[in-house]
């Protein structure tokens, strides 16, 4: 059989791997078969970690927003906030709530007598 | 700031250590946009102080709050020989610790442990409500606790901490009826120490 070498594929195929591994550490973005173990990894990662921001996200959230009743004593506490918010069906979600308590908090205030003066 | 321990260690070699203790460290911790605020553990509970300097020492009170980010308060805790426990945990709550040893699971009680260093006590009840991160090391270190009243920051601005109010559960029935019948043995003692002195100072008097 005459000589078949394999050609450029498989090179082809690891010089894409390389593009996501450019800011990897040592030799995990220099060495093929490092590179693609790696660039698994932090795929699969990417993937999870895609749910999981929506969850972490929401945790500060509400976390931020339990500090800010308390702090400017609008209510006793986030359960609270959100029990009355709901009662008076006013649809703030968590994020806005949370960018308003850190940015704005006199617009809490002006939240809060809304949800008491609706009644 | 020598002398002036030297003079302290001279009244109480105790709060000397927590002295040095209370000083150590204060050059690592970055900024001071950071309150100081004071706890007094004086007739608290322990476990419910607790858990709110671990709130405090987290940060979790301020909405700017970022858990990645160390934001929480200085935290200085006084009076903590006079921090109260429920039930018999004075006598009867046991801290385990191994030393790496085979066989050598060592133990203290609470009442052996406040004779040692009452100190250690609030601070391995609030360290062990911090999350178990990197963080918690750098959290360590902006919490000072003192046995008693006095503390060396008194040039900074310190804020006392309100206790949230809590919704104390009553007595069960057969501790009531124990505290009723020790309060009714104290007034009868009273009484009875009242009758005494009235009765020696008539004989005295006739």
């Amino acid at each position: 059989m005459t000589r078949v070498p394999r050609g450029y594929i498989a090179r082809r195929r690891r010089t894409k791997m390389r593009s996501f591994a450019s800011n990897f550490r040592g030799a995990h973005l220099r060495l093929n078969r490092m590179i693609i173990q790696q660039v698994r990894r932090a795929f699969v990662s990417s993937h999870r970690d895609r749910g999981r921001q929506k969850r972490d996200f929401r945790r500060l959230w509400i976390t931020r927003i339990n500090a800010a009743t308390r702090v400017y004593n609008v209510f006793d506490s986030y359960s609270k906030l959100i029990h009355n918010l709901y009662k008076k069906e006013l649809i703030l979600n968590r994020k806005m709530l949370a960018q308003v308590a850190v940015s704005n908090p006199n617009n809490l205030y002006t939240i809060s007598n809304k949800i008491k003066t609706i009644d | 700031m020598l002398a002036k321990c030297q003079v302290l260690a001279v009244t109480d070699a105790s709060f000397f250590i927590t002295l040095q203790k209370a000083l150590a460290g204060l050059r690592r911790i970055n900024l001071d946009g950071l309150r100081w605020r004071v706890f007094d553990a004086k007739g608290q509970v322990l476990g419910r102080l607790a858990s709110q300097i671990a709130v405090v020492l987290q940060g979790k009170d301020k909405p700017t709050y970022a858990p990645h980010v160390e934001n929480g308060d200085m935290c200085v805790v006084l009076n903590a020989k006079d921090i109260s426990v429920t039930g018999r945990k004075m006598t009867d709550k046991i801290y385990y610790w191994h030393t790496g040893y085979i066989g050598h699971l060592k133990e203290r009680r609470l009442k052996d442990q406040m004779e040692k260093d009452p100190t250690e006590v609030i601070r391995k009840a609030v360290l062990r409500m911090l999350p178990r991160n990197r963080l918690r090391d750098d959290r360590d270190r902006k919490l000072r606790i003192f046995s008693g009243n006095e503390h060396p920051f008194h040039d900074r601005p310190l804020e006392p901490f309100v206790m949230p109010p809590r919704q104390v559960r009553e007595m069960r029935p057969r501790a009531r009826r124990a505290l009723i019948r020790a309060q009714k043995k104290e007034e009868a003692n009273r009484a009875k120490e009242e009758g005494d002195t009235k009765n020696a100072k008539a004989d005295a008097t006739a």
